[in-house]
């Protein structure tokens, strides 16, 4: 469990989960982060949904990303849901940095690798529909008699 | 002025916030009218909602606003490494390269210099190039700050800033476009201050104790590593951050000394954290401005000051660059950006791709030497200069052009964690049993866990917890002790929802540990019941209540299924249960757990239904520490058993665990079970005596037992159970 320093509301939680995910070997790559992150998203949420991977930054790793899934509420034309935007980010990821690889007894020179790391509430919420993160923890049997 | 007509959509000025409302005909002083003349706010443009918005004089009448205003307003939403992109051109220059337009530089006013040269009017010392590598004056005689033409203050306005005169907006005008932060002194005072001579800027680290009153008035305790812009007569600004109160431009100032520096970012991000002092210079600087922009910042807003304040560009800049930054020169091949990015592109395709953003390729063979531009602080050398600029390769290239592949070795195999597998599979097992998992918040406060303490126990002083330092509410400020407290909150919450209730949460409490700085962080489980033990329904109607042999039967599932061995109970419990109702859960010689009612004294602190509560605490590992990691089972019995009752007349005080242990000692191996199935009391039998009766299986694995065999077994139990226990068979 993680904790966190926020105003509480329908999106934002003083106590979340997360999940990281850290893949390192020779010869990976970001095509293989992107087929990897895919296959996870069409697991997650079906085979028809549509992904969309935008630059972003993070210290750990370069290049980094954000994985997007086409808003199946409104079928990516923009809603509520997906603030106009059409896309959900599900997860941060990227190619693992060279000082973090060193950092971890690998030579970046020969070993590269990818990583990802989620919020499993956000995937929940997205995959189940479940309107507020509150929910989570709660307590009221009237959302956990839903599971 | 702007005026609108009915039915249009403005914002209504008259609410606090954003509402749009539509423009309706009313009367006004008897009048009909049915269109407006419009203030800032109902148009959008800022919050003023004092009278209407006048228009310079060479607005053409009868021309759409948004044709004489023109701008459109972009939010762009930054990246912490792409500080370069916080200004116009940054962002131009990141649109000309993404959507492959050329960009258009600005036309800038051409600069006059007929003043006196700078040289010899200020000096600069710097004292730590790693603190400051560049530091650039330009000096402007004979301003007027009188306000901006409208075009700037609109600008200004429309990005966020506020216009104050001529000479400040200049400086923010330059940041704004091309992301250097300036800052303009009131030459007189730094001459003034330096009793009359010409003044000299000191750049060095804060000593300690010192301090400074900052622009907004706050006198400010800096630390060894907050970076000061000085004179001899002592500090005048936090560098990269803020300038200071003495020394700062004011309408009366009629010459100016222009700062256009570069710092160290880390030392800038200290300082403006530390200070929590969020300003648009210390948002640049503390993520990294290149030392090149400072003279071109320089140059460009002395043009702006001449052009609108109608001030006499001194001759010359003072340029103090002592340690001039290397632009890195990063060397790429087609493999490298096929072994990262599992694309194959020619060397030439990767130059095209990064001259798009100002970078320097040449082409050798297969290798692409590739010069950094220099306004970029960003690209590292050698391994990490190369994933630096493959970064750029990709994202020019369009992650979503590189293709999805799998990784092509195998994983190593997977390993489980027997206590997460274990905790899984007892969650699953009192769902099973028709509970519902909650998990509440790890955060607490002493008070909320106090509601569960036993009666009169009082709440435990927060040193007692794990304390936050910054928590977000008071109820909210320690790490819980009790996941009691927090099941029992849950209870309340729900039961006026439900006539029954059956909740389980599994999880953490943290207790400090002296002279540790980590907290034992012990996975407890609590079971609660209560309400009805069944909902009636058209062919059954009942109103019992769960009571405490309900979960003391969930507990033995639970337990039987676990397979925990040698479980037996004592009659004890915490003191925050039903003296009268509680019991300890034994495995062999390990107290693995309480169950009980809980005390009505408890329960009454509680917004709960008359139902008894009743619950289970467990130490999670001290339960799963019993679980058997192998099992096994008997050979099915291939001969056939002897069944046999017995009853016996025992003191009220004799408990039915005394009786079965005697029982099962006597009866030996070929005992396979025993099983009381009628408690009875008679005044017939006499006072304080009950009757408890037992089957009995007898079996042995190898051989038909005889009814010898019986008699001897069933006369070695009775004669035990007088002996030990004073029990007399009941004819």
């Amino acid at each position: 469990m993680s904790y966190r320093y926020e105003q509480m509301d329908a999106s934002h939680e003083i106590q979340f989960n997360q999940l990281e995910v850290l893949a390192v070997g020779k010869g990976i790559t970001f095509a293989d982060l992107k087929g990897t992150l895919e296959d996870f998203a069409r697991r997650m949420f079906g085979s028809q949904v549509h992904t969309l991977l935008r630059p972003s930054y993070f210290p750990f790793t370069e290049p980094s990303a954000e994985l997007n899934v086409e808003c199946f509420v409104c079928g990516g034309k923009g809603c509520g849901v997906c603030k106009g935007g059409g896309w959900l980010e599900i997860l941060g990821c990227g190619m693992v940095h060279p000082t973090v690889l060193r950092n971890g007894g690998y030579d970046p020179a020969v070993y590269s690798g990818f990583a990802a790391g989620m919020g499993p509430e956000r995937i929940s919420m997205l995959r189940n529909r479940i309107a507020d993160i509150r929910y989570f923890w709660g307590g009221d049997v009237r959302f956990l008699e839903q599971f | 002025m702007a005026y609108a007509r009915e039915g249009a959509r403005l914002y209504d000025g008259h609410q606090p916030g954003w509402v749009l409302t539509t423009l309706k005909k009313t009367k006004i002083r008897g009048v009909d009218s049915d269109s407006m003349v419009c203030s800032e706010k109902e148009l959008g443009i800022s919050e003023e909602h004092e009278g209407i918005l006048i228009l310079d004089a060479d607005a053409p009448t009868g021309t759409a606003l948004v044709d004489y205003m023109g701008d459109a307003v972009f939010e762009i939403s930054i990246l912490p490494n792409m500080i370069r992109n916080a200004c116009v051109r940054g962002a131009a220059r990141e649109l000309s390269a993404a959507l492959g337009i050329p960009m258009r530089q600005p036309s800038i006013p051409p600069i006059q210099r007929s003043g006196k040269s700078i040289t010899g009017q200020a000096a600069i010392q710097i004292s730590d190039p790693t603190l400051n590598p560049r530091f650039v004056l330009g000096l402007v005689r004979h301003a007027d700050p009188k306000p901006s033409p409208s075009w700037v203050q609109r600008r200004l306005r429309m990005a966020g800033m506020r216009p104050i005169n001529s000479l400040v907006d200049a400086t923010n005008y330059v940041m704004l476009d091309l992301g250097e932060p300036l800052h303009a002194f009131d030459y007189d005072v730094l001459v003034q201050r330096a009793g009359g001579k010409a003044p000299t800027i000191i750049t060095r680290a804060a000593k300690a104790g010192e301090s400074l009153t900052t622009l907004d008035g706050v006198e400010r305790k800096l630390e060894p590593y907050t970076i000061l812009v000085c004179d001899t007569a002592g500090p005048l600004s936090l560098a990269g951050v803020m300038g200071g109160q003495s020394s700062e431009v004011t309408d009366e100032t009629r010459t100016v000394l222009l700062e256009g520096a570069s710092w160290n970012y880390i030392n800038v991000r200290r300082t403006a954290t530390a200070q929590q002092l969020h300003s648009e210079a210390g948002y640049r600087f503390s993520r990294g401005v290149h030392p090149a922009l400072a003279s071109e910042a320089v140059q460009l807003c002395l043009a702006y000051m001449a052009d609108w304040c109608g001030g006499e560009v001194a001759e010359g800049l003072v340029d103090a660059y002592p340690q001039p930054v290397v632009d890195p020169i990063v060397e790429l091949t087609p493999a490298d950006v096929r072994n990262l990015l599992g694309v194959d592109l020619t060397p030439a395709e990767i130059a095209e791709l990064l001259t798009k953003l100002d970078f320097k390729c040449s082409i050798a063979g297969e290798t692409v030497t590739v010069q950094t531009p220099p306004h970029r602080l960003d690209i590292g050398e050698g391994l990490i200069g190369k994933a630096d600029v493959l970064e750029e390769v990709a994202r020019l290239y369009g992650y979503n052009r590189i293709p999805s592949t799998r990784l092509y070795q195998a994983m190593p195999s997977l390993r489980g964690d027997p206590t997460l597998e274990r905790e899984e599979e007892l969650k699953d097992i009192l769902s099973g049993l028709g509970l519902t998992e909650i998990i509440s918040y790890r955060l607490t406060s002493p008070e909320r866990e106090a509601r569960a303490l036993p009666p009169g126990a009082a709440a435990l002083p927060e040193s007692d917890y794990v304390v936050l330092a910054n928590p977000i509410a008071t109820e909210r400020r320690v790490m819980r002790r009790s996941l009691l407290a927090n099941v029992m909150e849950a209870l309340e919450k729900n039961a006026h929802q439900r006539d029954r209730l059956a909740l389980f949460e599994m999880g953490p409490v943290f207790i400090p540990v002296q002279g540790e700085r980590l907290p034992n962080e012990t996975p407890q489980l609590v079971i609660a019941l209560t309400g009805q033990r069944e909902l009636a329904a058209w062919d059954h109607k009942t109103d019992d209540l769960l009571d405490f042999y309900d979960m003391k039967g969930v507990v033995e599932a639970l337990l039987d299924t676990l397979h925990i061995p040698d479980i037996h109970w004592t009659p004890e419990g915490g003191a925050h249960l039903h003296p009268g109702a509680c019991a300890a859960v034994w495995s062999g010689e390990v107290k693995m757990g309480e169950i009980g009612m809980l005390h009505p004294l408890v329960k009454e602190r509680y917004d709960l239904t008359a139902a008894p509560v009743l619950l289970a605490e467990f130490d999670l590992n001290t339960l799963l520490g019993q679980v058997p990691s192998q099992r096994t089972t008997q050979p099915v019995p291939t001969f056939p058993p002897i069944l046999e009752d017995i009853a016996v007349v025992v003191d009220e005080a004799v408990t039915a665990e005394q009786l079965e242990a005697v029982i099962r000692q006597a009866g030996g191996k070929l005992l396979a079970s025993v099983r009381l199935f009628d408690i009875f009391r008679d005044e017939k039998l006499g006072a304080g005596k009950k009757s408890m009766a037992y089957g009995l299986t007898y079996q042995a694995p190898d051989r038909t037992l005889t009814d010898r065999d019986a008699a001897s077994i069933r006369q070695r139990v009775i004669r035990r159970l007088k002996e030990e226990l004073g029990a007399n068979l009941r004819s």
